[in-house]
């Protein structure tokens, strides 16, 4: 999707006019984030579990090459063929590849956001191959032909009125706006495409160094029909998802789902070990595996931002953030919303600067940290994001004009002789400014505008000065 | 004991009265207040829209402002912060000023967190009266750890009824420049928090940081919603 | 180049110097996992307590045949006319396949050699009823682990609306780490083993529209467990 990062003022302003995304916003708040913290009220331990998932990420990403160069023979003993993609062209191209070799032509996918970082469903389509979206949040907004608003529930500004339209008007769906209703037309038509797939196309929730395992997670069952019942699987997934062993994945199997819904355990964990045996009745016949960089190793480079890579796509963050849960997702204009969108959109897009208004969509409250189950500082790793706009040549630097003003700003509030006067003068002109400038009228806090400041009191020879 | 007065420059231009009170009571305490008007800006705004230079250059001033050994408290929980935890972070190539940042950094402290933790003072006879219910700044809160010592000063006042609102430590929507660049966003974030404010019925909207205070305020007189607000200082100084 | 040198050797460049080798973290996650836990106590009574919170019905046999009798009267009670099972050696208990294979429901049950995928997924998408053993069962968190297997098709715990599994209590473990040592530790040992290890707590299930949540979506909306709780030698 073409990516739509500066028009974050303008999409959020239209959120907080859309009564239904706001209820669907308080959803996600009153819910997801809630049942996150009841989880992880009643787990014991469960704060030395993310001190210890932050040291597997920490490690992991330290000795990244290693692990994935273990994965890789590992899967590949097992039958699996390991593809490494560069960039989003590459990884396109490899599955365009494996599609056409293996004369495809009906695809079904799992949830992936991987797969719409890369473009993947366009450059498919273009091919002639037809791809459906299985899961139910990502089959509705295929449909719409919308971007996803969340990471874990993609539909979710969606009302069941707009759903059933949608379904009426696009599948000729009779009008029910009954969730039930909906999810089982929609379990209809997409049991028939599962039974005709010739791929299935998921992401990767981790792969596993020591054992060439590949682990999924999901709630509905399209992921498992999608590796089930087609004869090719292709999975593709980002260099930073793999984990050393066993032993490490069950750190994260145990904060994983209760950070996202606040549930033990997803309804399946589909661990993979290779394609399906000679001897098995089902399984795909076929296991690809396409690891992407994608800037990712750029991320790796850089010491004050590595941290970024630690994300375990939980979206614990989005549902705690108070920015997100009245902008929406889609105001962040990529794959990837809120906290972790605001991280990780100006450090993949290859237009940063297209994206340079997104470490400022957050007030720093660290609510996400607080959340966050790998303990990713995300107030810290904005503030960098933010210096590099400001003042890095590779990344900005802010224009002149907001750099002048700073520089004034910087010089005055340095002088304290000017910045009392400044004060001064700013605060008679007030109704003046009020009038003029539109973010001066929320300074109506301020109580009594005629009255001196506290330094010109202290100032005075009356001896309100205590030495 | 003798201590430095770091006063915010949104309390020295725009809420004076909480300077004030901050003075009056730490006098009552026994503290002989030292304020320097020569000081500056702590450097805060520039160092979160990532103007280095210009943070720094602050910060040189702060320290020298401070330096002596005296303790130095504000009335804020966002200034405290920025020199405890950021402050040596600006001087990572300067050892000299890193150390003098870090020396500052060891003796800065958030009002009510001098207050009870190092003058061990709970009761404070102050003479105000009414429900109030208390805001906990991010970084007060999250960033300093503090929650219980407003608190334990509040409920010590005969005359204040301290009724919680839900979600007491949920931000205010200011974040400094993040109000100036999605005022709109801001502002909606204001009006959820003080409708939990309003819902407690009570009068007076208290905290220790002084942006989130005036934000609030705007958004309550925006909003028509009767409620104002008051820096903990000033709830602390009344009467004495 | 190709991809893989390069982004390997971007790797290697952006970590610079070497590492430590964390060997310790062994014996600190081991130390964790003791202390995470819960309480000893009756595994069953654990598992089925997690069970139910999952909305899994769970029943408890004192042995096969009383497991047969129960297996009955689910299929009764759902009026159930088509099942699909897998050859699983639980399921070959007296008492059991004969439920299974009596006139009250109509076996899809594919033979032994059947190897046409296509007629596979057909049969169990026709069935009301998924019948399956288990590799192992987790207390903690209600699970069902499946191991792939030549003799049981992954879709009859997939394709039909219930989905029906029998445990053995000595299968029970307490938790996700007791099952880690259990898996392939390597590549090598994997080979030889399944393809796939799928865990299974509670029935399918989303929340994507408005957050209400609605159960069998793709997978089985149903789920039945009965426990046999008879100390069987392995």
């Amino acid at each position: 999707m073409k990516p739509l990062c500066q028009l974050f003022g303008e999409t959020s302003r239209r959120a907080l006019e859309d009564p239904h995304l706001q209820v669907a916003l308080r959803g996600l708040d009153g819910r997801l984030r809630v049942q996150r913290d009841n989880a992880f009220e009643e787990l014991p331990n469960g704060e030395e579990l993310r001190d210890e998932a932050r040291a597997i990420r920490e490690h992991t990403l330290a000795h990244l090459d290693r692990y994935l160069v273990e994965f890789e023979e590992n899967f590949t003993s097992l039958g699996g063929v390991v593809h490494w993609a560069g960039d989003a062209a590459a990884a396109r191209g490899i599955i365009q590849e494996i599609a056409r070799v293996g004369k495809v032509k009906r695809i079904v996918k799992g949830k992936s956001m991987v797969s719409e970082e890369i473009g993947l469903n366009k450059a498919l389509e273009a091919q002639g191959l037809e791809v459906v979206e299985t899961d139910l949040g990502e089959f509705i907004i295929q449909v719409a032909g919308e971007p996803p608003s969340h990471l874990v529930a993609p539909a979710v500004h969606k009302t069941r009125a707009g759903i059933t339209e949608l379904f009426n008007d696009a599948l000729g769906a009779p009008r029910m706006e009954d969730p039930e209703a909906l999810t089982l037309f929609a379990r209809k038509i997409l049991q028939e495409k599962f039974l005709q797939a010739d791929m299935g196309i998921t992401g990767a929730n981790f792969t596993v160094a020591r054992t060439g395992g590949v682990v999924l997670l999901e709630n509905e069952g399209n992921i498992r029909l999608s590796t089930t019942i087609p004869r090719i699987h292709v999975a593709v997934t980002g260099i930073e998802k793999v984990v050393p062993t066993w032993s490490e994945l069950a750190v994260l199997l145990k904060l994983l789902p209760r950070s996202a819904t606040g549930q033990k355990l997803s309804s399946y964990v589909s661990i993979f070990l290779g394609p399906g045996r000679q001897e098995e009745p089902d399984g795909a016949e076929e296991f690809h595996l396409v690891l992407l960089d994608n800037g990712r190793s750029r991320i790796l480079k850089d010491p004050a931002l590595r941290e970024s890579l630690r994300c375990i796509r939980c979206g614990a963050c989005l549902n705690t953030c108070p920015v997100y849960l009245k902008a929406g997702g889609h105001a962040w204009g990529w794959v990837y919303s809120g906290p972790i969108g605001s991280v990780l959109t100006p450090q993949l897009l290859e237009d940063r600067r297209s994206a340079s208004g997104l470490p400022f969509a957050s007030t720093l409250c660290g609510a996400c940290f607080g959340v966050c189950p790998v303990r990713m500082d995300i107030p810290r790793i904005l503030t960098e994001l933010r210096r590099r706009f400001a003042q890095d040549p590779a990344w900005g630097p802010a224009p002149k004009r907001e750099r002048g003003l700073f520089g004034l700003a910087g010089f005055t509030m340095g002088h304290h002789h000017l910045f009392n006067g400044a004060g001064e003068a700013a605060r008679r002109l007030m109704p003046v400014l009020r009038r003029v400038l539109p973010l001066m009228r929320q300074r109506s806090g301020v109580s009594d505008l005629s009255a001196p400041s506290f330094r010109t009191i202290m100032r005075k020879p009356r001896d309100e000065k205590n030495d | 004991m003798q201590a430095h007065v770091f006063i915010p420059c949104l309390v020295d231009q725009v809420r004076p009265q909480t300077g004030f009170a901050t003075l009056r009571l730490l006098n009552y305490l026994g503290v002989r207040t030292l304020y320097t008007p020569s000081q500056v800006c702590c450097g805060q705004p520039f160092y979160k829209s990532g103007y280095l230079k210009e943070a720094r250059r602050l910060a040189r001033k702060t320290i020298l402002n401070f330096r002596g050994g005296l303790p130095v408290i504000a009335p804020s929980g966002s200034c405290v912060r920025m020199i405890r935890d950021y402050y040596e972070g600006l001087f990572a190539d300067d050892p000299v000023w890193r150390n003098r940042a870090a020396d500052l950094a060891g003796r800065v402290y958030e009002l009510s967190e001098f207050l009870v933790r190092v003058l061990k003072v709970e009761e404070i006879p102050s003479r105000f009266s009414g429900r109030v219910t208390f805001h906990d700044s991010c970084q007060v809160k999250r960033g300093l750890g503090i929650f219980e010592e407003p608190r334990l000063l509040l409920t010590h006042i005969p005359g204040v009824e301290l009724e919680e609102m839900k979600r007491s430590d949920e931000c205010c929507g200011f974040g400094g420049i993040f109000s100036a660049k999605y005022p709109h966003i801001a502002e909606a974030i204001a009006r959820d928090k003080i409708g939990n404010a309003a819902a407690t019925g009570a009068g007076v909207l208290s905290g220790c940081e002084i942006s989130c205070l005036i934000h609030l305020e705007g958004c309550a007189r925006a909003t028509g919603t009767r409620i104002r607000t008051l820096h903990l200082a000033e709830i602390l100084a009344s009467g004495l | 180049m190709t991809d893989r040198e390069l982004v390997l050797s971007r790797i290697r460049k952006a970590l610079g110097h070497p590492r430590e080798d964390p060997a310790a973290a062994a014996d600190r996650r081991a130390g964790l996992s003791r202390a995470i836990e819960t309480l000893p106590g009756d595994l069953v009574k654990q598992f089925a307590r997690e069970c139910e919170a999952q909305a899994v019905h769970v029943y408890s046999a004192g042995n096969p045949l009383e497991a047969g009798e129960i297996l009955s009267g689910i299929l009764s009670r759902l009026r159930v006319e088509r099942v699909f099972a897998g050859r699983d050696d639980i399921l070959e208990e007296e008492g059991i396949r004969s439920r299974i294979r009596s006139s009250q429901v109509v076996d899809l049950t594919p033979a032994e050699d059947s190897r046409d995928r296509d007629t596979l997924f057909a049969l169990a998408a026709r069935a009301d009823m998924g019948i399956t053993g288990v590799d192992w069962a987790l207390a903690d968190t209600g699970t069902l682990v499946l191991i792939s297997n030549p003799g049981r098709s992954r879709s009859a715990s997939l394709l039909p609306r219930v989905h029906t599994a029998i445990v053995r209590e000595s299968r029970i473990l307490r938790s996700l780490d007791d099952l880690i040592p259990l898996l392939p530790q390597g590549s090598c040992e994997a080979r030889g083993k399944a393809s796939n290890v799928t865990l299974i707590t509670g029935p399918s299930k989303t929340a994507d529209i408005e957050l209400i949540l609605v159960r069998g979506v793709h997978g089985p909306a149903e789920v039945h467990v009965i426990v046999i709780r008879e100390a069987k030698p392995e």
